[in-house]
């Protein structure tokens, strides 16, 4: 008798996922409780992870390996959609061309676009399997990602392009690749940093100056001495949930989107904080568990990929509301509030249920 | 070692732990170490004065209720600077919404330091609500928005004086300094818990009452038709005479109530912050009550009635009228320094004789008994009416130290001696009231915001004269009206009245050209129920015409025949025509 693919889908990656997400609602209440505009967000995260639930079991069913041989037109897609958000996106803050409207939802582009560059990255670089990739399959894999990450950064979003990059360092890491290419890279690297300084828009360059002196940009400021308060003054055990005087008064702005952690940090406490960091804690050892025990090359730097997706995010985030990095709008993965980002979050993990659930070699 | 795949992920696992330790430490530092720090800093944001919106004033209505001053909601704008992310586009959209110049905004708009990191300024004060609309539709979340009340003058400029303004600091004039106490409501502030918006929470509300209390709301006993009526004819006066300025009062000798006040040059009150900055500071004070003049030859009637009260004169009192009296070293002559040979008492006031009041002051009844008649009738005293900024005048005393025997021969005639409009006219009063004095007033009735209401009732100040005394003078001055001075008269009514021309002083003796025509009277007769004090200032027409019987005296005649129709006062020849008839 066939054993069933769910045998092997992983729940303890599902439980955790509905957990940050349950959290990440409660979080969103509390911090717009009191604005009237912003009183439905939590239902709408709730609505939204639902069918994000959808999509995980449905990206889960398919084969991943099927979306493998699909890998250069879902490359073309990517560039495509990246493309037409250059040419056509907008956002509410000048000349940006970030987001694109859909029926009055907002939707980066960049994110969905990064899953499937990640499915088709993934498939070019396991293409020897299980040999490592050669030098002309890293180049090959630098410059598609290196176009894609190009459009990004052109939208202009550094911190967005950045993430593209690290996933892609990930994957290349993860794929076997002889080290001194990688050494290579990095010299080269190097010599190009200063091209993407002169490169960078004024608004970039404006955020890393503001990271070394903090005063340049009095809002951005403003709100990270917000949220520096908000943090601080919730001390070991919080002020309690919906209770905190400095997301519950305004003080702190964005406060349910990017500032969400100093938000769980002022009501729920250092204990609430490090529990929640904990639940990320085993995601990332689950996502590293499938990856490892993945059935093939394809599916382990999928795994891989998704996983950056998610932690860089994280960590970024984490790193912002904390001060320890300069201000960038990277949400934190399954918690702040966010439709899209959080759907296509799902998406990713619901390809890492499709490569769990095909661990085992498949014999023909 | 890095060839094995499994090692490699394990590296990738040591990465990210590795990321997450600065994140860490970071969470422990915020949160545990510096945690006391960082919540008293969270409390000092919470906590924070705060002030609930103003009540409105009370307001002004005439002695018909017909408003005079009210309230028109406005706002205050101010911005919580250290927010602002783009001063420079901000101060321009301002500039244009305030009308302000966006180089001042700019200034405001930007920190001084940036340490300040709360730092809250004003931006504007009493604008419109159109402006405060089209600032809300910017929606920035660093302007500040503050309901309150702005004075308004339903009639523009009437009774400007009278009004006045109070500044921002609680300074002004008119009736509204003088009651602000009574006008301005209580504005409650309280400290506690606010938003990030500077507003205070409801639960912070939930305690307290949120109603603030409304001011006390004044009834004047001005007459809105006869102040402006009195306006209208002293612009037209003023004009015609080429005046530089002018007063008129109107009083009820009978209560002390003032029905009108007008004064020239005036200015509109809802304007004053302009008035300031142009320097013109000059136009506030009331000249009624703020500004003293030489009273000149209507003071006559203060001398007389002294003489007439004392009992050292009488009807039969006579004197021979040489041009010229001596006394305390200066020489007193006659306006036309002509002689008028045996005169009494009602020739001394139908002729104005300088030569009669000196006889009086200085050979009939000496210093003691005229100053104390001076200081009976209220002069160099302020008389407390209900205005701000009044002048008590200048009365020199025998016990004064700058005390010369002069100043006893000339304020017989009214030089040498400063006096308000107002006391001047409440003065002569006393002599149309029977003798008894009444306290002037402007305020009628306190309208309280708990519905209670009080009247204020008229209040006699004293009896400086005797009621035969008061008689004698008023039948002496419509006599001296009647043979003197026609262009005074009043078709089908009895008054009585004096005029005055009086030099203006100026530093070392007199101005020799400009003087200051006034005149005093009041009707009808026998029962005087209007009090008209009338002054022109400088008039700037040929000098025999300069005289007070030639400018104030028909002025005084056209508003007296206007009031007495006016306030509903029936002709004396028609009441006798009915008696006899």
């Amino acid at each position: 008798m066939r054993k069933s693919p769910w045998q092997y889908f992983d729940w303890a990656l599902l439980i955790t996922t509905l957990l940050l997400t349950v959290i990440g609602v409660a979080m969103i209440y509390s911090a717009t409780r009191g604005s009237e505009d912003l009183s439905d967000a939590w239902r709408k995260q709730a609505i939204y992870a639902a069918v994000g639930l959808g999509l995980l079991f449905l990206v889960s069913f398919i084969n991943y390996r099927l979306l493998e041989s699909l890998q250069w037109p879902l490359y073309f897609l990517t560039i495509l959609t990246l493309i037409f958000t250059l040419l056509f996106g907008g956002s509410e803050i000048g000349n940006v061309r970030r987001f694109i409207y859909v029926g009055g939802v907002s939707i980066q582009p960049a994110f969905p676009s990064l899953i499937l560059l990640i499915i088709s990255q993934a498939g070019l670089l396991s293409r020897n399997a299980p040999a490592s990739p050669s030098v002309a399959e890293m180049l090959a894999s630098l410059g598609m990602t290196g176009v894609a990450a190009l459009l990004v950064f052109k939208q202009p979003n550094l911190s967005t392009a950045t993430l593209y990059a690290a996933t892609w360092l990930a994957m290349i890491f993860a794929s076997g690749i002889n080290l001194t290419y990688l050494e290579g890279l990095g010299a080269g690297g190097l010599l190009a940093a200063p091209i993407l300084w002169a490169n960078m828009s004024d608004y970039m360059r404006d955020r890393i100056y503001t990271f070394m002196d903090p005063t340049r940009d009095k809002a951005a400021y403003y709100n990270i001495q917000q949220a520096l308060i908000s943090i601080g003054s919730g001390g070991w055990w919080g002020q309690g949930f919906a209770t905190g005087t400095q997301s519950q008064l305004h003080f702190l702005r964005v406060r349910h989107t990017d500032f969400i952690f100093s938000v769980i940090c002022e009501e729920l406490g250092f204990v609430g904080a490090a529990l929640i960091l904990a639940i990320y804690g085993v995601l990332l050892w689950r996502l590293l568990y499938i990856a490892a025990n993945a059935g093939d090359a394809t599916g382990k730097l999928i795994v891989v990929g998704v996983t950056t997706y998610i932690f860089y995010q994280l960590i970024v985030n984490l790193g912002m509301n904390l001060n320890v990095i300069p201000v960038a709008g990277l949400p934190m993965p399954l918690i702040s509030s966010g439709g899209s980002a959080l759907v296509i979050a799902y998406v990713g993990l619901g390809l890492v249920e499709s490569v769990a659930m095909r661990h085992k070699r498949v014999e023909f | 070692m890095l060839r094995d795949p499994a090692a490699r992920l394990r590296l990738i696992v040591a990465l990210w732990v590795l990321a997450l330790l600065p994140v860490l430490g970071q969470l422990v530092r915020l949160q545990v170490l510096e945690h006391p720090r960082y919540k008293a800093e969270a409390q000092s944001l919470v906590r924070r004065q705060y002030a609930l919106p103003s009540p409105p004033w009370g307001v002004i209505t005439d002695r018909n209720g017909d408003l005079l001053v009210g309230n028109s909601p406005v706002y205050d704008v101010g911005a919580e600077v250290n927010l602002i992310a783009d001063p420079a586009q901000a101060s321009a959209t301002l500039a244009r919404i305030l009308s302000q110049p966006p180089d001042k905004l700019y200034a405001s708009l930007t920190p001084v330091t940036t340490t300040q990191r709360w730092a809250w300024r004003s931006l504007a004060k009493n604008i419109t609500e159109d402006q405060a609309a089209r600032i809300r539709e910017l929606q920035w979340n660093w302007l500040t928005l503050t309901p309150t009340w702005d004075r308004y003058y339903a009639e523009g400029t009437l009774a400007a004086h009278t009004l006045g303004f109070v500044n921002e600091q609680g300074l002004g004039y008119g009736v509204q300094a003088a009651q602000l106490r009574f006008l301005r409501g209580e504005t409650i502030t309280h400290y506690g818990n606010v938003s990030g918006n500077t507003s205070p929470l409801p639960e912070e509300l939930a305690g307290r009452n949120p109603i603030p209390h409304p001011g006390t709301n004044l009834r004047l006993t001005l007459d809105r038709t006869v102040q402006a009526f009195v306006e209208g004819e002293l612009a037209t006066a003023v004009q015609q005479y080429h005046a530089a300025g002018g007063t008129i009062l109107v009083l009820d000798p009978r209560s002390g109530a003032i029905l009108a006040s007008a004064s020239l040059p005036t200015y509109a009150p809802s304007q004053y912050a302009q008035y300031a900055a142009q320097g013109k500071t000059d136009l506030f004070p009331d000249p009624a009550i703020s500004r003293p003049y030489e009273p000149g030859s209507v003071f006559k009637i203060i001398t007389v009635a002294a003489a007439l009260d004392s009992g050292r004169a009488n009807l039969d009192w006579s004197y021979y009228d040489s041009g010229a009296i001596e006394y305390g070293g200066i020489i007193v002559h006659n306006w036309d320094g002509l002689a008028y040979g045996h005169q009494d008492l009602e020739g001394i006031l139908a002729y104005s004789l300088n030569v009669g009041v000196t006889t009086l002051s200085t050979r009939v009844v000496g210093p003691e008994i005229f100053y104390h008649y001076v200081r009976a009738f209220g002069f160099g005293q302020l008389t407390d009416v209900e205005l701000a900024d009044e002048s008590p005048g200048t009365v020199h005393l025998l016990t004064d130290w700058d005390w010369a025997d002069s100043y006893l021969a000339t304020n017989a005639f009214g030089q040498g001696i400063a006096v308000t409009p107002l006391q001047m006219a409440t003065a002569a009063a006393a002599i149309a009231n029977g003798g008894v004095m009444m306290q002037p007033h402007i305020i009628a009735e306190r309208q309280y915001p708990d519905g209670r209401t009080v009247n204020i009732p008229p209040r006699p100040l004293g009896r400086p004269i005797s009621a035969a005394t008061a008689l004698t003078m008023t039948e002496l001055m419509a006599r001296a009206v009647e043979r003197e001075v026609p262009q005074a008269e009043v078709p089908g009514y009895r008054i009585a009245g004096k005029t005055g021309t009086a030099q203006i002083p100026t530093s070392g003796g007199y101005d020799p050209r400009d003087v200051i025509a006034s005149f005093v009277g009041f009707g009808p007769l026998p029962n005087p129920q209007v009090l008209i004090f009338v002054k022109l200032d400088r008039p700037d027409v040929p000098p025999d015409m300069r005289w007070g019987s030639q400018t104030a005296a028909p002025l005084f005649s056209r508003v007296a025949q206007r009031l007495f129709v006016l306030l509903k006062i029936p002709p004396t020849m028609a009441r006798e025509s009915i008696d006899n008839g």
